[in-house]
């Protein structure tokens, strides 16, 4: 899940009343350079207003030197534009609220061991997680220049598909096994991510900001995880077809990182609506019965909301 | 607080409620499978969703609670079991089982059907189920055993209205569904609970047992195959044996072979019970053939008719019978003889029970094939062609589930060469002339003993099947035979079975048996086949034109 922060214009900016026009900074005007024969160039002293240029007279222009006619105004010197890292955030943090899907998440695998007719039957299952929905807030405090620390929640709901393949045991001999293969879908699975956040402000535009994000997270997951297969058979029992699997809730979590970016349009002073993308990892260790799967969570968000400027 | 704070509470308010509304209904449960709810509700926040639901549904009466016990295991515990309804009518497998612990919900379990979109209303009268059920079991039903209208859950998905009806057959214990509207048959079921124990055979070989539970006990009953396999332990009770096979009683749950943990050590009713089974399967496996009468007769082993330690004091005719011999005393019914008690020799070996080597136990059944198919009168050459016949099925049995080799458990052409120690065998297929019996026709026994030497003479036909497979020279004619192969065993198993069941009469001969499986090569593999070839030049060698 992703969080949109929106910064406002107003408060990156340096402090003014509202509705005044920001006033950017002026940079020092740039050194003015001369050409020598030799094709050096060479640091000119600026001209003061009162200084007569050497080997010169008063009024009258310096041959060789063209000059603007007399009465005739000099152009305004370019107004350069400062880079946007350079617009500082004054603001005192953020907090924002999002909803959307998880598009991509890691599957995993996953094995158990049952008993089937007086013998062990396995199942392998390989989970591909679907598209769910993501809700999501953010929050921060900024702690110096653009930079802010603080924290995120998110939950996502998503379903699970397994490609299941097992070996069952023929219930008449010993060592026979039959081998079914099949689908099951429906399989809830839901994540709770808790993140500590650093985040990094930048302007776009007027009214167009930048968070980039990261920070470590933890991640929990409450998921159903498959721990028999589901089976009819017939006789002579030489072969068995699959009909789903049995599942159990597991729960667990682990430390990850995540990381993301979001882009935000101020509406208003301190209210903005914006997009983006987080991605996150951990992993974890659940044990549905006696065999651990590693499953791989967190994964690919997109999310859009609102953001709130204090 | 500034003003933009409030805001934010808000919206914090809103996830939270959003979050809790979306992600709440996949905690519930887990789909399983069309229109079923699995539901196991454990921890906190879905015991009380759970809680709550089933306060509406049984509000909506979609539950009816069956009543609540108290734990007899955890003080101040109780649990309550609640049935799911649809407009007034149960649905059949729809349940939730609540445990509570001092009027708090600790757990629910169970499932629930949802889609469902039946109506309710019958067309056919309970009476009316019960007759058309009566005739689909071919058992009669009594007044007091009412069908009950029921929602059933279609495996195929979707639901149906039915009247279901649990009736005692002479086979089964089956649950009938059939349509409320139409009659016709929807579902049924054994409710005979079978399961697969594991037991240790004779030779302390671990075998799979497939059981019945009834009352909490293991049965040797099979309820997995087609046909009813049983196997009795007699417990020494010669007189109720011989009461039993003589028709003069009827056995029942407590003559079956039982015990407590699934993990069986009576070695005997192991192997008796187990190879039974195998034995079914190979006939079908082999041939398609369902059983001893082809129409799943039930399969009735008998094991213990004596005592071991009575050997000393009984007649010799009942140690020859039953305890170092092992018959098919007809109607499916198999006696396996009891052995002697170990460091008691006789013809210089000590003998386990009979039902310990599959191809004993695979020779009596053939009898069984035999009386429900060409009926081989039991003396002179017909005899014989029934014991070669029970010798083949039981070699060919042997085969199907043992590697080839030597000694317990080895599949060979030795007969009942897992019964003694040191390893012996009644009879040699290889060379029937090591054992006493002829190979060769010229050879054959004539007398009048033992039905006209249908032991001995058995080894002719024998001979002829081993050569067929194998190859090899007659050691009577000096004629050459060049066998299949024992790769391709299954096709002389198929030539003799067809010859020998299909086209042999009840008096026939080692002539007719030639002509007879030659004619089912050629049925089965063509004329001028590598079969019909080895057929020939095997009936050929054994001195059989």
């Amino acid at each position: 899940m992703f969080t949109l922060a929106v910064a406002s214009e107003a408060a990156p900016a340096l402090a003014r009343p509202p509705g005044q026009q920001a006033v950017r900074p002026q940079p020092p005007p740039a050194p003015k350079t001369a050409t020598q024969p030799d094709g050096k160039a060479v640091a000119v002293p600026p001209q003061t207003g009162g200084g007569k240029p050497a080997g010169t007279q008063a009024g009258k222009p310096a041959p060789g030197r063209p000059q603007a006619p007399t009465g005739a105004k000099a152009p305004p010197p370019k107004k350069p534009v400062p880079p946007r890292t350079s617009k500082v955030w004054k603001g005192r943090g953020f907090a924002a609220v999002s909803a959307g899907a998880q598009l991509a998440a890691p599957g995993y695998t996953s094995t158990a061991v049952f008993k089937v007719h007086a013998e062990d039957a396995t199942l392998n299952a390989d989970a591909s997680i679907g598209i769910g929905p993501a809700f999501g807030a953010r929050g921060g405090v900024r702690v110096w220049k653009n930079l802010a620390v603080g924290a995120g929640l998110e939950f996502t709901s998503t379903d699970q598909t397994l490609d299941v393949t097992g070996r069952l045991p023929h219930p008449f001999q010993f060592n026979q096994y039959r081998e079914v293969d099949g689908t099951a879908s429906g399989l809830d699975r839901a994540e709770t991510l808790v993140a500590f956040e650093v985040s990094w402000y930048a302007a776009l535009a007027r009214r167009v900001d930048m968070f980039v994000f990261a920070g470590p997270a933890y991640i929990n997951v409450r998921q159903d995880m498959a721990t028999r297969i589901q089976f009819t058979e017939s006789y002579p029992y030489d072969t068995a077809a699959f009909t789903g699997v049995e599942t159990a809730p597991v729960s667990g979590g682990g430390i990850g990182v995540t990381a993301g970016v979001d882009v935000s349009y101020l509406v208003t002073k301190q209210f903005g609506i914006g997009g983006g993308v987080r991605y996150s990892y951990a992993s974890a260790t659940l044990k549905p019965s006696a065999q651990p799967a590693d499953v791989g969570l967190g994964g690919l968000q997109v999310a859009f909301g609102a953001r709130i400027l204090f | 607080m500034r003003p933009a704070q409030q805001p934010v509470r808000r919206a914090l308010a809103f996830l939270a409620v959003l979050s809790t509304a979306l992600l709440t209904p996949a905690h519930l449960s887990a789909q399983a499978g069309t229109g079923a709810r699995a539901v196991t509700a454990t921890a906190g926040r879905d015991v009380r969703a759970w809680d709550a639901q089933i306060s509406r549904m049984v509000r909506d009466g979609q539950l009816r609670s069956r009543g609540e016990q108290a734990d007899l295991i955890l003080e101040g515990r109780s649990h309550e079991r609640l049935d799911q309804f649809h407009q007034g009518v149960r649905v059949f497998g729809g349940e939730l089982v609540r445990q509570a612990d001092g009027g708090q919900t600790v757990s629910v379990f169970g499932s629930v059907y949802t889609g469902i979109r039946i109506d309710t209303d019958p067309a056919l009268s309970p009476q009316d189920a019960a007759t058309i059920v009566a005739a689909l079991a071919g058992a009669a039903i009594g007044p007091d055993l009412a069908p009950e209208l029921v929602v059933l859950p279609r495996d195929e998905g979707g639901y149906a209205l039915t009247y279901r009806l649990r009736v005692l057959t002479a086979e089964d214990l089956a649950v009938f569904f059939v349509d409320a509207g139409t009659g016709e048959l929807v579902l049924r079921y054994s409710d005979l609970q079978t399961t697969i124990g594991t037991g240790q055979g004779v030779h302390n070989d671990t075998k799979k047992m497939s059981t019945t539970v009834r009352n909490g006990t293991y049965m040797a009953i099979d309820g997995m195959r087609p046909p009813a396999i049983y196997t009795y332990d007699l417990k020494g009770n010669l007189a109720r044996t011989q009461a039993y096979l003589n028709g003069l009683l009827t056995l029942n749950d407590t003559d079956v072979a039982a015990d407590a943990d699934n993990q069986w050590s009576d070695t005997a009713a192991v192997d008796a019970h187990a190879y039974a089974g195998w034995t079914y399967d190979y006939l079908y496996k082999r041939f398609n053939r369902q059983g001893l009468d082809n129409r799943n007769l039930t399969m009735t082993s008998i094991v213990h008719p004596v005592r071991r330690e009575d050997w000393a004091s009984v007649p010799s005719s009942v140690l020859n019978l039953y305890y170092l011999n092992a018959f098919y005393a007809g109607r499916g019914i198999m006696v396996y003889g009891e052995g002697l008690p170990p460091g008691v020799t006789k013809g210089g070996r000590e003998w386990n029970y009979f039902s310990g080597a599959i191809d004993v136990v695979a020779h009596e059944l053939a009898h069984g094939v035999t009386d429900y198919t060409s009926d081989l009168i039991y003396r002179n050459e017909s005899g014989a062609l029934n014991e070669a016949f029970s010798d083949i099925i039981g070699t060919s049995v042997e085969y199907f589930f043992q590697q080839a080799g030597s000694g317990y458990l080895k599949a060979d052409y030795l007969l009942g060469e897992d019964l003694s120690a040191p390893s012996g065998a009644f009879r040699s297929m290889a060379n029937p002339q090591a054992y006493g019996d002829p190979d060769h026709y010229s050879k054959r026994y004539t007398g009048t003993a033992d039905n006209g030497g249908v032991h001995d003479n058995s080894g002719i036909a024998n001979h002829a099947f081993y050569l067929a497979i194998e190859g090899g020279v007659n050691r009577t004619s000096g004629l050459a035979v060049q066998g299949v192969g024992a790769a391709n065993r299954e096709k002389i198993e198929k030539v003799f079975y067809r010859g020998f069941t299909q086209f042999l009469p009840a008096n026939a001969t080692f002539s007719m048996a030639r002509a007879a499986t030659l004619q089912a090569a050629r049925d089965l593999y063509g004329a001028g086949s590598d079969v019909e070839r080895a057929v020939e030049q095997a009936w050929t060698a054994v001195g059989v034109s």
